[in-house]
C-alpha cells in the first residue's frame, strides 16, 4: 500500500473521507518541498487535533458512551469466557462419562493435545469477539468517527479495568499467588491490565471500523 | 430576521482574512502559506484544518471539492469561500479592535 493510501486510510478514521482525501493531498503538496518526516509529523499532529475537537465538542457523550460501551464489554466479556468454561467443563464430563477417566498425561503432553488449543482460542476467541462487537457498538452510538469512539472506549475500559483490579488485588496487602506461584502486586496487575486494555482497543477498532464501513457501503 | 453572526478566536479571524485575500485559490496549502507570509507565523496543520471545520460549521465559510491533480495523487483540492454572515463577523471583530485601539498610545510603537 502506498504511503499516501495508509494516510488517508488513517485520517478516515477521524474525519469523514472526502474531507481525509483532501487534507492528504494539502500534506502531500507541503511535503515535496518538506519531506517525509514533516508529512507523517504533520498526518499525526492532524490526526491528534481533529480528535480532541471531536472529543472537546462533546464530552459527555464520549465518557457516558465510552464508559456504556466499556460496561457492556467487560460483563458479556466475562459471561462469554464464563459460557466457554461451562462447555468445556460439560464436554469433559460427557467425556469421562463415555470413555472413562483419563491417564496420567505429563504436563507438555496435555499442552500439545487437541483439547487445550481450541479451549484456550475460545477462552480468548470469547472476549475478543465481544469487543470486537462492542466496537461496532461504540461506533454506531456515539458522535465522531472510529478513533474517537475507540478511545473513549479504551478510556474507559483502562479506568474500570484498572479500578477493578487494583480492588481485587489489594484484598491481599501482600500481593497475590499466581498458578505458578509467582507473586502479583497491584502494580504489576495495573501494567498487566493496561496491555490487556491496549489489545482490547485494537480489536474493538477493528469493529469500529468495519460498522462505519459497512454503514458507508449501504 | 437578523442572522446571529457568532464571535471569532483570533486564529479565526486569520483564517478568515487569509480566504478572503485569496479568493478563488483558497484551499489548505493556499491559506497556510498565506497566513505565513503576511503574519510570519507557521500555523500547525492541525490547528488549520480544524479551525476551517470550525468555521464550517459556524456557517462563516463554504467548501467545494476541485479536480483531482495528478501531484496530489489523485486528490481534489477542497476550496473555501467566506459567507455573507463570515464578512459581518470578521468586520465586526475588527471593529472591536479598531474601538479598544483608537486613541491609544502603545509605548514605542509607531503608527499602531
Amino acid at each position: 500500500m502506498h504511503k499516501d493510501r495508509i494516510a488517508e486510510w488513517l485520517l478516515a478514521l477521524v474525519t469523514d473521507q472526502e474531507r481525509a482525501a483532501s487534507t492528504v493531498g494539502d500534506l502531500m503538496e507541503h511535503a515535496r518541498v518538506r519531506g517525509a518526516l514533516w508529512f507523517w509529523s504533520s498526518l499525526l499532529r492532524t490526526m491528534a487535533a481533529l480528535t480532541w475537537r471531536s472529543f472537546a465538542v462533546e464530552p459527555r457523550k464520549f465518557i457516558w458512551g465510552g464508559f456504556l460501551a466499556s460496561l457492556r464489554a467487560m460483563v458479556l466479556a466475562n459471561l462469554a469466557q464464563l459460557a466457554v468454561v461451562l462447555g468445556f467443563l460439560i464436554v469433559t464430563i460427557a467425556g469421562h462419562a463415555i470413555f472413562g477417566p483419563p491417564g496420567p498425561v505429563d504436563r507438555a503432553q496435555f499442552l500439545r493435545g487437541w483439547v487445550v488449543w481450541p479451549y484456550y482460542g475460545a477462552i480468548w476467541g470469547a472476549p475478543a469477539w465481544v469487543l470486537y462487537r462492542a466496537g461496532r457498538w461504540a461506533a454506531g452510538r456515539m458522535p465522531g468517527k472510529e478513533l474517537t469512539a475507540g478511545l473513549a472506549f479504551f478510556g474507559m475500559t483502562c479506568v474500570l479495568g484498572t479500578i477493578s483490579g487494583a480492588a481485587l488485588l489489594e484484598l491481599d496487602a501482600h500481593g497475590i499467588r499466581t498458578p505458578s506461584g509467582e507473586h502479583w502486586y497491584p502494580s504489576m496487575g495495573i501494567l498487566a491490565l493496561t496491555s490487556i486494555n491496549a489489545a482490547a482497543f485494537i480489536v474493538s477498532l477493528a469493529g469500529a471500523v468495519s460498522a462505519r464501513r459497512r454503514t458507508a457501503v449501504h | 430576521m437578523r442572522q446571529h453572526v457568532p464571535a471569532l478566536g483570533e486564529f479565526e479571524q486569520v483564517v478568515l482574512l487569509a480566504i478572503l485575500r485569496l479568493g478563488e485559490n483558497a484551499y489548505g496549502v493556499t491559506i497556510r502559506e498565506e497566513i505565513q507570509a503576511r503574519t510570519d507565523r507557521e500555523p500547525a496543520p492541525g490547528a488549520l484544518y480544524t479551525t476551517l471545520d470550525r468555521l464550517e460549521e459556524k456557517g462563516l465559510v463554504t467548501s467545494r471539492l476541485g479536480d483531482p491533480t495528478p501531484e496530489r495523487g489523485g486528490r481534489a483540492k477542497r476550496f473555501f469561500a467566506v459567507t455573507a454572515t463570515g464578512v459581518e463577523a470578521v468586520a465586526r471583530a475588527q471593529r472591536s479592535f479598531q474601538r479598544l485601539l483608537k486613541g491609544l498610545k502603545l509605548p514605542g510603537v509607531v503608527n499602531a
